[in-house]
């Protein structure tokens, strides 16, 4: 396969090649819309993923859909890879520019260009802010149900690429679900639509296949996606439990017990301790894990199902359950779950976010190997998760000014990956792949399952070069990843039964 | 749980074999609904690949929300085990007949009347094993709820019409049965009933099914006990005696709406439309479920009308059944798209192994030199 992809980065004819595009370019974009200026382009070094870094050969910010094909024609013209880059939150490197290729930023697509309340859907560009389709349908009691932590910064483009999950998809589903329609611009400069306000599409659903193809088929220009009534009545409960299993064992038995909360979220004591410790969220610092569990509904269904629950946690191994008394209380219950992430920050100078899912009965097996592994490796550990859906989000604390800590965090966290593998699971829940990943990829799938893959990519961009290098490793590189990774045959975690 | 009979390699090893002969398969799950699959029959070259046998649940775990199961069960079979412990399939899927298979229930996509407040077929498919065209066995999605590990080749074979490989196992998100339902019925007309169902879609209520028939709007409701009485009453109307038998039969298709043999030059169509859509201006009688989402149309219309009036809509019809007079089954879809569409079957099926007349064709390296 002889495409830009697989062309060394740093050769000459590849920095030729992208200087081409931008002299193309400045005829084809005004002025602001083109960014070579090293100072400026450093702006663009990295996704959330801040360890990862890498300077774009070139910033494309087109706000047109001609100036966005004008991108696309001259980088197929002079082979250049193109890097599709949302609002930059994405926490996988998925938008890691590329030294010679041109990074296309969607930011300035940012209209909402339709809120349909009788069809109950928004259309939108995928620059704008996931939020903000929220406030914009809200005058109409309706809103966009998946709430990524990240929500007021990343763009819907982004979540649709990744497939984005958050605290509410038990109940109201993941990007995927909640995604009627799309336009998309393959490599080629076809518009392809995809679905509508529909909620069936005929023919193959590619629209499926886009939701988490981390930028790698095709640009995504526009979005069209459900709107839900906002539901009368919201109630959060907030269970103690003082050994971690019983708070997996609960969230099973809640799930047993015929319901499903709209949020179903755990932390554990190291998590607690940091997210009271920044925002005073009233949280039992000396639990071994709390369980936030949201209910909605009418307000017949939320008094019932609010009494179900409360029975259910206490008979399960609560040792103490909270109610939030009126809206103020029951927003400082999120609070401390939803700055989990700074607050990891402010206790150690870095983080690294894990993002797996297991089984939910492998929650406590789970758990007690990561302990096991923080000891072996010398770094903290945070465990905060979507515990309905089974997503775990570990923070790995560490220091990246002391050398070696970062490789070791790196090491600890392929570590948890592989052991969610083991267990039934996958590498990611809702993250992605992007370059972070590619090894647990290797884990994962088969060298059969890998080719057809890269097959499908080929099918939308024969070229490979949008996202080049990233979500799917090469063979060669899975290869290497077995050969340092099974010693003398033996798996990581053998005594794990295999799924 | 682990019982009924494994056929992966004898599937997979008949693909191979049909790949390197240049020999056409045509996938039969349960043989219910072929009509839909292959409404012209199967080309004289083409053999059919059983896959019924193929059959048995291989892990059903309701605390976890998913059951794995053999393309070749049964959707009875599969809903009766889930009965028994309290589960149901969120996309409430038709069982035609007793041999209608999950494989062919997957591979033709179809959501039933609970689509629109729940999930898809699609949405809730969270893995699946399948034999590609080269007679490879792979593995994508898996068990768990959240997984966005490789691109989601799960969800796409969901609507593939056999297109793109033979499913052999797929995994589904399961959803607890409600505790406790309610059915309702009021007399209204198709326009009213529109007008209506977008009204009630502001509010939160648990709704489980919306539907209208012969001048009756039918109202399913679904949850806890308190919740659904006090909608009921707040959305007032008959309680519908006939409610459990009526959603039943649209479930299956069997309502003699669906049914019923169609007078000489008439057509039965389903069109999906954005729900609010005012009824559209075709001669004919018309069934509306998916609170006015998905549109049954009896009609004497040129199939170009009908096709006219639905993309005008925003939607799409799918011709059912009557005489396609030339016109495609599925709704016709731009050439850019059509040829995408071919390049993924290229993808899983480079030869042309698989027959699906109603998806793009596409061309075949092997076939071409041949
Ligand atoms: C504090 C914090 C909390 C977070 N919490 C969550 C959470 O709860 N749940 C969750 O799922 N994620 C979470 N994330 C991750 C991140 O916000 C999501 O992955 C989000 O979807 C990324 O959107 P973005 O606009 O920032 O995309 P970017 O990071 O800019 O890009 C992500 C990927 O999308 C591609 N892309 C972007 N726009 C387009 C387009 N128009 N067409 C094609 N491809 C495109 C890029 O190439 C890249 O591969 C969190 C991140 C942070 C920093």
């Amino acid at each position: 396969m002889d495409t830009a992809a697989t062309r060394p980065p740093d050769s000459e004819t590849a920095a030729d090649a992208l200087a081409a595009v931008v002299a193309a370019l400045r005829d084809e974009l005004p002025g602001d819309a083109l960014i070579t200026a090293e100072a400026e382009r450093r702006a663009y070094e990295c996704d959330g993923l801040s360890a990862y870094r890498q300077v774009p050969g070139a910033v494309a910010l087109p706000r047109t859909r001609d100036q966005l094909l004008a991108c696309l024609r001259l980088c197929r013209e002079h082979g250049v890879p193109l890097i599709p880059r949302g609002a930059g939150t994405g926490l996988s490197g998925g938008a890691l520019p590329s030294a010679t290729g041109l990074l296309l930023s969607m930011a300035r697509f940012n209209r909402i260009l339709e809120i349909d309340s009788a069809n109950r859907c928004a259309v939108v560009q995928p620059g704008v802010r996931n939020l903000a389709i929220s406030e914009a349908a809200a005058p109409q009691g309706l809103y966009y149900a998946p709430d990524p932590s990240s929500q007021i910064a990343c763009s819907i483009g982004g979540n649709v690429a990744e497939n984005a999950g958050g605290v509410h998809c038990l109940k109201y589903g993941l990007t995927v679900h909640n995604v009627t329609g799309l336009e998309l611009v393959t490599l080629d400069g076809e518009i392809i639509r995809l679905g509508g306000k529909t909620l069936d599409t005929p023919g193959l659903d590619l629209l499926a296949l886009m939701v988490g193809s981390e930028g790698m088929l095709g640009i995504v220009t526009e979005v069209t996606v459900r709107l839900l009534p906002r539901a009368e009545r919201t109630q959060v409960l907030m269970a103690r439990f003082d050994e971690v299993e019983a708070a997996g064992r609960a969230v099973a038995g809640i799930i047993a017990a015929g319901l499903i909360p709209a949020g179903l979220e755990m932390m554990d004591n190291a998590a607690i301790r940091a997210a009271e410790a920044f925002v005073h969220a009233d949280y039992p610092v000396d639990a071994a894990a709390i369980l936030l569990c949201e209910l909605d509904g009418t307000n017949a269904e939320v008094s019932e199902d609010v009494m179900v629950v409360r029975r259910k946690l206490l008979e399960l191994g609560a040792t103490e359950v909270r109610t939030a008394r009126d809206d103020a209380e029951r927003a400082r219950f999120w609070a401390g779950r939803k700055a989990a992430f700074p607050a990891a920050g402010r206790i150690s100078p870095d983080y690294y976010c894990m993002d797996g899912t297991i089984p939910r009965h492998q929650l406590g097996t789970v758990l007690q190997r990561i302990n096991t592994l923080s000891t072996e490796h010398g770094l903290g550990v945070c465990n905060v998760f979507h515990a309905g859906d089974g997503n775990l989000h570990p923070l790995i604390l560490y220091d990246a000014n002391q050398p070696g800590q970062l490789e070791t965090a790196e090491t600890f966290g392929q570590q948890i990956l592989e052991l969610c593998v083991a267990v039934g699971g996958t590498v990611t829940g809702e993250h992605g792949v992007g370059v972070e990943k590619l090894d647990g990829m290797c884990a994962q799938f088969a060298a059969p399952e890998l080719e057809q893959f890269h097959r499908l990519r080929r099918a939308f961009d024969p070229l490979g070069l949008l996202n080049p290098g990233k979500a799917i490793p090469t063979l060669a590189r899975c290869a290497e990843f077995s050969r340092q990774h099974i010693h003398g045959g033996e798996l990581p975690h053998p005594d794990l039964p295999r799924f | 749980m682990n019982t009924g009979n494994d056929q992966s390699s004898r599937l997979a090893e008949r693909i191979r074999v049909a790949a390197t002969t240049g020999q056409r398969l045509a996938i039969v799950g349960g043989g219910s609904q072929r009509g839909l699959a292959f409404p012209a029959g199967f080309d004289a070259d083409v053999q059919p690949l059983e896959v019924a046998s193929h059959h048995g649940i291989v892990h059903l775990a309701p605390s976890e929300l998913v059951v794995t199961v053999r393309a070749g069960t049964p959707v009875v079979e599969l809903q009766a085990a889930l009965e028994e412990v309290g589960m149901m399939l969120p996309f409430e899927p038709a069982q035609p007949t007793p041999s209608s298979s999950v494989g062919g229930m997957v591979a033709l996509g179809l959501s039933g009347a609970r689509r629109p407040w729940t999930a898809s077929l699609r949405d809730a498919v969270l893995g699946t094993r399948i034999v590609n065209g080269r007679g490879e066995i792979l593995r994508f999605g898996g068990e768990v709820m959240k997984n966005v590990a490789g691109f989601d080749v799960s969800r796409l074979m969901a609507g593939s019409l056999g297109g793109l490989g033979v499913l052999l196992e797929v995994s589904f998100k399961l959803l607890p049965a409600p505790a406790y339902q309610a059915w309702l019925r009021q007399e209204m007309t198709a326009a009213a009933f529109i007008e209506q169902a977008r009204d009630w879609g502001r509010s939160a209520l648990p709704f489980s099914g919306l539907a209208w028939a012969d001048g009756v709007c039918h109202i399913r409701l679904g949850g806890g006990q308190e919740g659904v009485q006090e909608a009921a009453e707040r959305l007032g109307g008959e309680p519908d005696r006939e409610g459990p038998a009526f959603w039943t039969r649209l479930r299956d298709r069997h309502l003699p709406f669906l049914t019923r043999s169609l007078p000489a030059g008439d057509r039965l169509w389903r069109l999906s439309l954005p729900p609010a859509t005012a009824p559209l201006d075709l001669p004919g009688e018309w069934l509306l479920n998916w609170a006015g989402g998905e549109r049954w149309l009896r009609s004497s219309a040129a199939p170009d009308a009908v096709r006219a009036a639905a993309t005008e809509a925003g939607g799409h019809a799918r011709l059912w059944s009557g005489d396609p007079a030339g016109a495609p089954w599925l709704h016709p879809r731009p050439a850019a798209l059509l040829r995408l569409e071919g390049e993924v079957r290229a993808a899983l099926d480079p030869d042309g192994v698989f027959f699906a007349p109603l998806l793009p064709p596409y061309p075949q390296p092997a076939r071409r030199s041949a």
